[in-house]
């Protein structure tokens, strides 16, 4: 199924451009800066962006008439794969890329795409992203940060606190979802806003996580301002276009992801052969289990990218977040136990690759819907199960 | 159509689905439990020309290869069909396929394939005897072996080479004890072998271990595709019932307690279905690993939904009358079917771990 010409001739274009690019100075970001690793050489990776964009790889998906070459989706999986083979560095611009560009491709004002898409395509400007807040995890319909237009109609004025925002630090703009009708609930009365984050308004605080890492942070809006033109669609449509916007991820970067689970996977083993791990029985069924469950992960993804244009999400697209994040982090468990009591060391005071995975997988059953989530959407939309009655507790 | 499968495949499927739909609501499982097999039923598949679906165009089959064949595994494996299907078509034809010499897999394959001959297998070179002319041994436990009019048998001559025989039913010094089988919709038997004289037409070829190997993947790959079915059944069943089952003033499926643990079901029968496919379609180079991954992965999934389900279920999922039972013993039967699920996956942590490959790659 992946032999799509376009698709073969596409991987062969990255795949040799990868291997003559990422070197010399950007050897050091190899396999760098992916989950649990997002604050790993910021800078060069964002030179690495820049370098991308100049060579014409960024938004390969977007539409011909918005500067993309309208990729399709095996062609993007080929990609994505080839891309991940080579070692490529995790991408510091996949926020603005597959978020933020498809969603004013569909949503924004022919102004805004003026604006906001060069910069994306070019690997100069940086994204972040503002859903989630104290009070709104699970539960996003509970956002509270509010938005008002100035009296004269010329800016939106924000205030509240977003949290978990993924290299906000290292980014140029953020999408917020925030309320703008006073005393609304849910998903009415809400606004789509894109908000410059260098200004007095905006204090973005690190979270130190399990990791010792600081990839996520707590993004403070005190009276930040953005102008009146940066929503995207209309005074109300904030739900609407913010769950368009988690639509637009449809998988094309799941086969890169798995390479990745695979490099981790075939570190374990030579791990395991290495210390005599491999020759424990016990070990040795968890270690099949991990293949088993990578070929499966595959297997899904292939049979996901098949059926993509049919309009409704099939089985198996339901249940891959649920079988992925569960299946890396046994993952990281199975890393610590075949390397045994060492594992609790750290070799030049940095946690090395498959501590990072151990601890930084423990997010991967929780961000972009917990498992608990997860299982729900499963029971609900996918089996036709009856919804929990719902609660209306203050929060 | 949905990745794997082609126009054909989807064909076959639509006919096994209605057919074998109509079989279940008409008690037919029920009734083949009394007898471990439908052999009527049986013979109307054959005649939609199910039992030569993966066997060769040229002995006479539709050569739809096993991902065909894992179609209508895994329909018959919703339905619980039973009849000797996994044994006479899959196992033993896999044998032929992999041992016999061509007019050999003519005769037997083409057979099979029309339907006109049951047949089952057992591996008897620890156990039957082989002096070049007489079988002698016993094998304790071989499916369908009560519904078998021939028995093929791999043997060792004295020299030490393997090769495929066959044993007709009815052959002077061979025996048949039917067993009384855990799992009533699968039947079995204890085959003597006294002194079973074979004519040299009887003995079908010869072959190495490693052509043992093959075909035993290949009835991995089969049985793994059944228990995707079984496992979706199960969850199928439980989804239906949770959603009429009141207590506490409300369908018990709006518990999240039962939710999530359907869920999970979902997640494991949709594993078990990607893994049986995979090692259907898997390239001859790539079938050793995906066999042994889906053998292991899917006969779990199939016994721990099973289990699930009579739980969910509730007392009325412990009775006889229900059918769930019938689901949680031929899991357990599919798991234990050439070893372990722990045995399938050391033999795939040796391929990963110790053979030449993958983990070198990266």
């Amino acid at each position: 199924m992946l032999d799509d010409p376009k698709a073969v001739a596409l991987r062969r274009d990255i795949g040799g451009w990868m291997k003559e690019n990422l070197t010399g100075r950007f050897e050091e970001i190899k396999w760098r800066g992916g989950p649990g690793d997002e604050d790993a050489f910021p800078e060069l990776r964002k030179d690495w962006e820049r370098h991308m964009g100049e060579a014409g790889w960024i938004g390969i998906a977007w539409p011909e008439e918005h500067g993309g070459r309208g990729a399709g989706l095996l062609e993007q999986v080929a990609f994505n794969e080839e891309y991940a083979r080579h070692g490529g560095p995790g991408r510091s611009g996949h926020i603005g890329e597959t978020l933020v560009a498809p969603t004013l491709i569909a949503f924004g004002s022919p102004e805004q795409q003026r604006q906001f898409l060069p910069g994306i395509k070019a690997g100069e400007i940086f994204w972040c992203q503002g859903y989630s807040e104290p009070n709104a995890g699970s539960d996003l319909a509970n956002v509270k940060t509010k938005a008002r237009l100035t009296e004269d109609g010329a800016e939106w004025i924000l205030n509240g606190q977003k949290i978990w925002t993924s290299n906000a630090t290292e980014s140029d703009w953020c999408f917020v979802l925030a309320r703008s009708e006073e005393g609304s609930v849910g998903r009415n009365g809400l606004v789509y806003l894109l908000v410059p984050l260098d200004q007095s308004g905006v204090e973005i605080r690190p979270i130190i996580q399990i990791t010792g890492t600081s990839e996520f942070n707590e993004t403070f809006f005190d009276n930040a301002r953005t102008d009146a033109s940066n929503i995207v669609g209309a005074v109300g449509d904030g739900w609407k276009v913010a769950m368009a916007t988690l639509g637009f991820e449809r998988g094309a970067s799941t086969l890169g992801q798995q390479l990745l689970f695979r490099n981790e996977l075939d570190e374990i083993i030579r791990r395991a052969r290495a210390n005599g791990a491999a020759s424990d029985p016990l070990i040795r069924q968890r270690i099949a289990k991990a293949y088993a469950g990578l070929e499966i992960m595959r297997f899904h993804a292939m049979r996901m990218l098949s059926d993509h244009d049919d309009g409704h999400l099939s089985n198996e697209a339901y249940v891959s977040k649920l079988f992925w994040a569960s299946w890396h982090r046994d993952l990281g468990e199975l890393a610590m136990d075949v390397v045994g009591p060492i594992a609790e060391t750290k070799e030049n005071g940095e946690f090395d690759r498959l501590q990072r995975l151990f601890l930084f997988s423990r997010a991967d059953t929780i961000y972009g819907g917990t498992n608990q989530i997860q299982r729900n959407i499963i029971a609900e939309r996918a089996l036709g199960m009856p919804k929990e009655p719902r609660g209306n507790a203050p929060s | 159509m949905p990745y794997p499968f082609n126009d054909d495949h989807d064909a076959i499927r639509e006919v096994a689905r209605g057919f074998l739909a109509e079989w279940r609501d008409g008690g037919g499982l029920e009734n083949a439990a009394k007898t471990g097999g439908d052999l009527g039923a049986w013979r109307e598949t054959t005649a939609l020309g199910w039992a030569g679906v993966a066997i060769d165009e040229r002995y006479g089959g539709a050569g739809l290869g096993l991902l065909g064949r894992s179609v209508l595994m895994e329909e018959m494996g919703y339905a619980l069909f039973s009849a000797p299907y996994f044994s006479s078509c899959c196992v033993a034809a896999d044998y032929i396929e992999a041992i016999a010499d061509e007019p050999n897999k003519e005769r037997w394959l083409g057979a099979i394939a029309g339907g006109d001959a049951i047949a089952t297998f057992t591996d008897g070179r620890s156990n039957i005897k082989f002096d070049g002319d007489q079988l002698s041994g016993v094998a304790s436990c071989v499916p369908d072996a009560p519904h078998a009019e021939h028995i093929f048998v791999t043997v060792e001559k004295p020299a030490g080479e393997i090769c495929l025989v066959v044993a007709e039913r009815d052959a002077p010094g061979l025996s048949i004890d039917p067993l009384d089988t855990m799992d009533p919709t699968r039947a079995a038997g204890r085959v003597t072998f006294e002194g079973v004289d074979l004519k040299p037409s009887s003995i079908l070829g010869g072959g190495s271990v490693a052509a043992l190997d093959s075909a035993r993947r290949r009835a991995y790959s089969s049985l793994a595709a059944e228990c995707a079915g079984g496992a979706r059944r199960c969850l199928d069943m439980t989804v239906e019932y949770a959603k009429e089952r009141i207590q506490f003033g409300r369908p018990i499926a709006s518990f999240q307690a039962v939710k999530h643990r359907c869920a999970d079901m979902m997640v494991r029968s949709e594993g078990a279905r990607s893994a049986a496919y995979l090692s259907a379609g898997a390239d001859p180079d790539e079938i050793e690993e995906a066999a042994f991954l889906a053998k292991g992965y899917s006969s779990d999934a199939f016994f721990k939904n099973a289990g699930d389900a009579i739980q969910l279920h509730g007392g009325i999922g412990f009775t006889w009358d229900y059918p769930l039972h019938y689901y949680f013993k031929r899991a357990q039967a599919n798991r234990s079917q050439y070893g372990s699920v722990e045995r399938a996956f050391e033999e795939l942590a040796s391929c990963i771990i110790d053979g030449e490959g993958a983990a070198d790659a990266g």
